[in-house]
């Protein structure tokens, strides 16, 4: 009885896991997609991102926009807001668009192969 | 009923009652912590911040409407705990993040606790508080430490005026923020374990000594509060005879000093006494005369200015002083007390006359006449 539901636990604990790991793969292509659609707040990012459920805590995207800046792909300018303290707007610089360029590629290929594999497993059950 | 205190997050004020200042205080500084190894800590902290102060003002909190510590814990919840932030990062921040203990002692080092005085927490000037606050006590206790201090040939009271002219208060967030701050501790670790164990000290000693405490600790409060009221009032007492009698000084003296002068210009021989007479005479025969006379006027005036100034800086409670003021009052000051010295030894009545009435022993003019050797006296030049 005790060991059978520890082994539950590990396993609910490992599925989140890999979850996590793939929202994680996920999250930068998807912020970068997000801006490059059109400038955005981190406010609306989020928005998105919690719609699309690939975001679990919000206080992850401010280190990811932070670091994406000083690689030079996105660019943020200062907002003034009605009510509350100013805010970035975000958008994508020219070099982020190459870089964008290459990741959609890049996850085209992915996504072929995955759907791929998705399939071949399918058929086979 | 709650204690409130105001702080600005992003620069927008918000009232929060105290449980949930350090709640979210020690929830921010971790936030930074958690980021030290990441060379933009600093703006990363800063966009958390500012994203906490927008989802209060979402959630109708300002000024006015207290943030609670519900919904700090709501806004954390929603931000993700330090280490729930930090590990989703992980996977893009890899190399940051596996090599963090050292880079964090460095950071650490720029969150070191500070001396401040405490400005929230003021019974005469805050001193008795920062100290608290520096240590981690009870600020009573350090108020108990000090009154009975002053009974040993009033260690207290000099201690307590030399620290409250030495330690500046705390007055922006980063300052309160220090003096709140973190000590410096070698390893995190150690550090959450001792946090933790002390936790746990903490409440059973609370539960066990609460209510004593409580009641003595209550009176006590009730006691400092009451005779920083009294101390205040009789400093205020104080300041407000001495300005006073700075702001008289000034401008009894300098009336008296501008109708003496007029007297002396105007030359009315009737309010003269006969003696002063003749000096006045051989003093205004050259032009040079009015010049002199002029020159230290001014340079007596402008003291008497300053007292005045100083004297309604400290009635009025603010600083008067301007630099403008203070750079033309002494520039001012500075040329009338040279040409007061080169009129003094160029122009040469004044200090002929003023040897001879010394010398006849009548009355004292010039104390600072200067003799030059060498030079003849006064019979020779009559």
């Amino acid at each position: 009885m005790d060991e059978k539901s520890t082994e539950k636990k590990i396993e609910t604990y490992n599925i989140e896991n890999s979850k996590s790991q793939l929202r994680k793969g996920f999250l930068e292509f998807s912020v970068l997609l997000i801006i490059g659609t059109q400038p955005t707040y981190a406010v609306d990012i989020l928005k998105q991102l919690k719609e699309a459920n690939l975001l679990v805590v919000e206080g992850t995207l401010y280190p990811l926009l932070s670091r994406l800046k000083s690689q030079g792909i996105v660019s943020y300018s200062w907002e003034e807001s009605k009510n509350g303290p100013p805010r970035k707007m975000y958008s994508i610089t020219k070099d982020g668009k190459t870089f964008l360029a290459v990741l959609e590629e890049y996850w085209k290929s992915l996504d072929s192969i995955i759907t791929i594999f998705i399939k071949q497993y399918e058929k086979s059950n | 009923m709650k204690k409130v205190t105001s702080i600005t997050l992003g620069g927008v004020v918000f009232a929060i009652e105290d449980d949930a200042y350090e709640k979210l205080s020690e929830y921010l500084s971790t936030i930074e912590r958690t980021f030290s190894g990441n060379t933009d800590y600093h703006e990363i902290a800063l966009d958390i911040e500012n994203a906490i102060a927008e989802k209060f003002t979402q959630a109708g909190k300002s000024e006015k409407h207290a943030v609670s510590v519900q919904d700090v814990e709501h806004v954390i919840g929603e931000m993700g705990t330090a280490e729930a932030v930090a590990s989703e990062d992980m996977a893009s921040h890899t190399k940051h993040t596996e090599e963090p203990s050292k880079e964090k002692g460095g950071a650490g080092a720029t969150r070191e606790r500070r001396f401040y005085r405490d400005t929230e927490d003021v019974i005469i000037a805050g001193v008795a508080s920062g100290i608290a606050r520096y240590f981690d006590v009870d600020p009573v206790i350090v108020r108990v430490l000090f009154v009975i201090s002053i009974f040993f040939n009033g260690f207290g009271f000099f201690a307590y005026i030399i620290l409250w002219l030495i330690v500046p208060p705390a007055v922006t967030t980063a300052e309160k923020y220090a003096m709140r701050g973190e000590r410096v501790t070698i390893e995190e670790i150690t550090e959450q374990v001792k946090k933790n164990i002390q936790k746990i000290d903490e409440k059973k000693i609370g539960e066990a000594t609460r209510g004593v405490w409580t009641n003595i600790r209550g009176f006590l409060q009730n006691i400092f509060t009451f005779l920083g009221r009294f101390v205040r009032f009789f400093f205020k007492i104080i300041t407000m005879i001495i300005g006073l009698g700075l702001l008289l000084l000034g401008a009894f003296g300098i009336a008296g000093l501008v109708s003496a002068a007029s007297v002396l210009w105007l030359g009315e021989s009737a309010w003269i006494r006969p003696e002063f007479q003749e000096v006045v005479n051989v003093l205004f025969a050259n032009p040079a005369g009015y010049l002199f006379t002029s020159a230290v006027l001014i340079t007596v005036i402008i003291p008497l200015l300053v007292s005045i100034i100083l004297g309604s800086s400290l009635i009025s409670g603010k600083n008067l002083f301007t630099l403008t003021k203070g750079i033309i009052l002494g520039v001012v000051w500075i040329a009338a007390v040279t040409l007061a010295i080169t009129l003094g030894i160029v122009y040469q009545p004044i200090r002929i006359e003023t040897d001879r009435f010394l010398a006849d022993g009548i009355f004292y003019v010039e104390q600072s006449t200067i003799h030059i050797q060498g030079l003849p006296r006064t019979e020779a030049l009559h």
